[in-house]
């Protein structure tokens, strides 16, 4: 068993994790512990890492293993409610209901959270709203909302209440540039006091606001450090070549009409590229590459 | 299972209660029992102010509770949605209120919502009858103002139990396009006659849960107590509906199920004892409440006798002044011993023991001229054409009677030849002659034949006396004109009579194959 690095203010701890959809274990005796802070949840399609956030938020029970979240094990009924008061989930595929408005939506969502009484709650609505930037559209019926705008309002449903654990998944699809950035500070922003679980396949994200990333290949843990030891496990793996190499390792075209390669077994040039072969300063997404296996095959240009 | 902490449980009347107001709110936005409630109130005024005589608490109780199922019919459409939102989408939903407490809420604001439809109707049907000063008469029991109080929450409900089960809002989408297909006509062409009762049932669906036993229920249908026991009925099945669906473990469902199929039974039999037992016994049964009859009334119109109960005396000068061209026509012996008109408004009173025509609400040219013939036929001492007992063909008294229903029509604006459609036209009730015969006696003057009449009355009135013989005592005459358009007349209501009796073979056939042979002949009326 690997043993990483546990994070300070543990607010998730999973022992044995497991769940099986049918005979595919989907989560396997996955141990965890999340703590304050941005956590990035990096993996293939079909890695885990919706099951593991839909367990974490209640929504799916584990078939086996230990689960603490915020202090309460979510498997027992009163541990589920307490849980949910104090937790802010985003879905993969939030529901969204057409003829409702904006405001009417997150008042439904936030009585469905038991956001105090009535003012207090349309205070807190406004305040989501306005944290989002959709207070000028608070009005308007969510079937007349981009996919974007959706998006904001899906994530001002889960920051409703002001969580203690904010579990996102995918939260960044259909965000344009400006507001992947006001995403990103808002998520920092909230995480400097609480703990935020972002599952993504966007690298960038994590990059720029995750504190600890953890890697998922199929239901097992496979990485749970720093973005930095994330990015330092390709360090000396990374090169740039006139040419594609012919086999053992991941390559792509860059824009200036080389190759990026990285070399899985070993800090070495590809063979028959010594002299040639110019070494880069490695990214998260190598690292994340090649902990997963997938700097084994090749990624078309 | 894990017991529920005092705290957990404390928080759950408060969410209850906020969920409920939201829902609640939903609910009220929607236009549809709007809609609903406008269009029933329009309908009920106009036939509340169309309704001349007094209003009994009966009359308006019913008018109530038909009219509920317009808004009945929105909630039904409302709470579709909102039942769609809950049981689809709302498993999906993490939050820390139980979905027991979201069902509940839905069903509680849908209940109320309802109620408060109800509410509304009742208001305004009392704010009606408050501006028309009138008297209501009869009584209305303390319970009874239950009832339109549970009729629209009863449809809402049967929307939530349905978007349980189906979590889709198909039902609804049903129920709109069957209605406005129904209203349309549409209904008939797809349905046609021979499931004509399942058509009716369709087009008319809001009304089921009012009028579940439609068609099949008496006078005093919403004053009986077993109506609002197949109310409650309604209510619990709804509710217990919803809970089956959500219920996993095998004990619970079998439980809630025997619960659910136990309300079904309570309103399943309220409605079958509503409408199983005979007319007759209905007034007197247990099931309704006995009331004293009221005293009767009579007034003589020239020498016609016009009788009801006590509380539709108002109706009876309408009735004298209405049939007065026709009565004139009989000799005043005659109308000395003809029947009562016995006016009735179908609330169950008795009929006199004596023999009496029956007249139904108040008079108008229309519905009179069936009376007028009622009243002619018995007065020639016949029985009305319209029975299918014996045939007046070829008799002076048939004829007779058709020219003094002819003569009611003429002074009421109408054409005399109208009187045949007061008889149910059969190529075996006149021949070509007689109507020939009739065709002379309207073109001549009337007092002409009025004063035949007079003279010869014992005659004319006679079975024996032929139609043809009735032209030379009353000193018409027939014309080959006269002859000419009746038989042209006679052929148009024959092959009229004859494509009826086909198609509605026709549909029998399909629903039911008949080997039963031809009717026989009918013999002459005596």
């Amino acid at each position: 068993m690997t043993t990483w690095p546990s994070p300070s203010g543990i607010v998730v701890s999973a022992r044995g994790l497991t769940k099986h959809y049918g005979d595919r274990a989907a989560l396997n005796r996955i141990d965890l512990d999340l703590g304050r802070g941005v956590t990035g949840l990096l993996g293939r399609n079909g890695a885990g890492k919706t099951t593991l956030l839909r367990c974490l938020a209640t929504a799916h029970d584990p078939d086996s293993g230990s689960l603490e979240v915020l202090g309460h094990d979510p498997t027992t009924a009163p541990g589920r409610a307490r849980v949910r008061a104090q937790l802010g989930f985003l879905p993969q595929n939030p529901v969204f209901y057409p003829n409702f408005t904006a405001f009417t939506l997150l008042d439904y969502i936030a009585i469905l959270k038991e956001v105090g009484g009535r003012r207090a709650r349309h205070d807190e609505v406004r305040r989501v709203l306005d944290q989002v930037g959709l207070t000028d559209r608070r009005h308007t019926r969510v079937r007349r909302l981009s996919g974007g705008m959706r998006q904001r309002l899906g994530l001002a449903g889960a920051l409703l209440g002001e969580p203690g654990l904010l579990l996102l998944d995918e939260p960044t699809i259909g965000l344009d540039p400006e507001q992947r950035i006001r995403f990103r500070d808002l998520v920092s922003e909230f995480a400097a006091t609480r703990a935020v679980v972002l599952s993504t396949h966007q690298t960038e994200d994590v990059a720029a606001v995750c504190d600890r990333v953890v890697v998922l290949d199929e239901g097992l843990v496979v990485f749970a450090d720093t973005p930095a030891a994330l990015t330092d496990r390709a360090r000396g793996r990374v090169w740039s070549l006139p040419e594609r190499p012919s086999t053992g390792s991941t390559s792509w075209r860059s824009p200036d009409g080389r190759y990026r390669v990285l070399t899985p077994h070993g800090a070495e040039p590809p063979a028959g590229y010594g002299g040639i072969a110019e070494p880069l300063e490695p990214t998260l997404e190598d690292g994340y590459l090649l902990v997963t296996g997938s700097a084994e095959g090749t990624v078309a240009a | 299972m894990t017991p529920r902490t005092g705290r957990a449980a404390a928080r759950v009347p408060t969410a209850l209660a906020r969920l409920c107001r939201f829902e609640a709110g939903r609910l009220l936005r929607s236009p549809f029992p709007w809609f609903g409630l406008v269009g029933g109130l329009l309908l009920g005024y106009r036939d509340l102010r169309l309704m001349e005589r007094p209003l009994l608490w009966s009359d308006t109780l019913d008018s109530v509770l038909t009219l509920g199922a317009y808004p009945a019919g929105g909630l039904f459409i409302a709470a579709t949605f909102a039942g769609v939102r809950v049981f689809r989408h709302g498993p999906d939903v993490v939050s820390p209120v139980p979905e027991p407490v979201r069902r509940a809420s839905l069903l509680l604001a849908t209940a109320l919502v309802g109620a408060l439809h109800g509410l509304l109707l009742s208001g305004a049907a009392a704010l009606y009858l408050a501006s028309r000063r009138d008297e209501l008469l009869g009584d209305l029991h303390l319970w009874q103002l239950g009832v339109p109080l549970l009729t629209v929450p009863a449809c809402g409900l049967l929307s939530v139990a349905v978007a349980a089960w189906t979590r889709s809002a198909l039902p609804a989408f049903g129920l709109v396009l069957v209605y406005l297909g129904g209203r349309l006509g549409v209904s008939g062409v797809f349905l046609g006659d021979t499931p004509g009762s399942i058509g009716r049932r369709a087009t008319l669906l809001p009304d089921l849960v009012t009028h579940p036993a439609y068609g099949n229920e008496a006078f005093g249908y919403s004053q009986a107590p077993m109506y609002l026991a197949y109310l409650v009925g309604t209510l619990l099945f709804c509710v217990l509906a919803v809970e089956l669906r959500h219920r996993r473990r095998a004990a619970g469902r079998a439980v809630v199920g025997a619960l659910t199929a136990s309300a079904l039974v309570l309103s399943g039999g309220a409605i079958q004892s509503l409408s199983s037992l005979p007319y007759d016994q209905r007034p007197s049964s247990p099931l309704y409440p006995a009331r004293p009859l009221p005293a009767e009334s009579c007034v003589t119109d020239h020498g016609a006798r016009y009788c009801s109960i006590e509380p539709y005396a108002s109706l009876l000068p309408g009735w004298g002044n209405g049939l007065r061209p026709l009565v004139v026509l009989l000799p005043g012996h005659v109308r000395a011993d003809l029947p009562v008109v016995w006016v009735t408004h179908g609330a169950g009173e008795p009929p006199p023991e004596t023999g009496y025509v029956e007249a139904y609400s108040a008079w108008d040219p229309l519905s009179g001229g069936y009376v007028a013939m009622g009243v002619a036929s018995a007065a020639l001492g016949g029985l009305n054409p319209s029975m299918d007992e014996c045939t007046m063909t070829g008799q002076a008294r048939g004829v007779l009677a058709l020219w003094m229903t002819g003569e009611y029509h003429r002074a009421h604006g109408g054409d005399p030849m109208e009187a045949l459609a007061e008889t149910r036209f059969q190529p075996d009730t006149y021949s070509a002659e007689d109507l020939a015969v009739l065709s002379a006696l309207n073109d001549a003057p009337v007092s002409r034949v009025r004063d035949g009449v007079e003279r010869h009355w014992d005659a004319l009135a006679s079975p024996d006396t032929g139609s043809a013989d009735a032209s030379a005592l009353l000193g018409v005459e027939v014309t080959a004109d006269h002859l000419r358009l009746a038989r042209l007349r006679w052929d148009r209501m024959s092959a009229e009579w004859e494509a009826m009796v086909e198609e509605q073979q026709a549909a029998e056939w399909l629903t039911a194959p008949s080997t039963a042979p031809d009717p026989p002949e009918l013999p002459p009326c005596r």
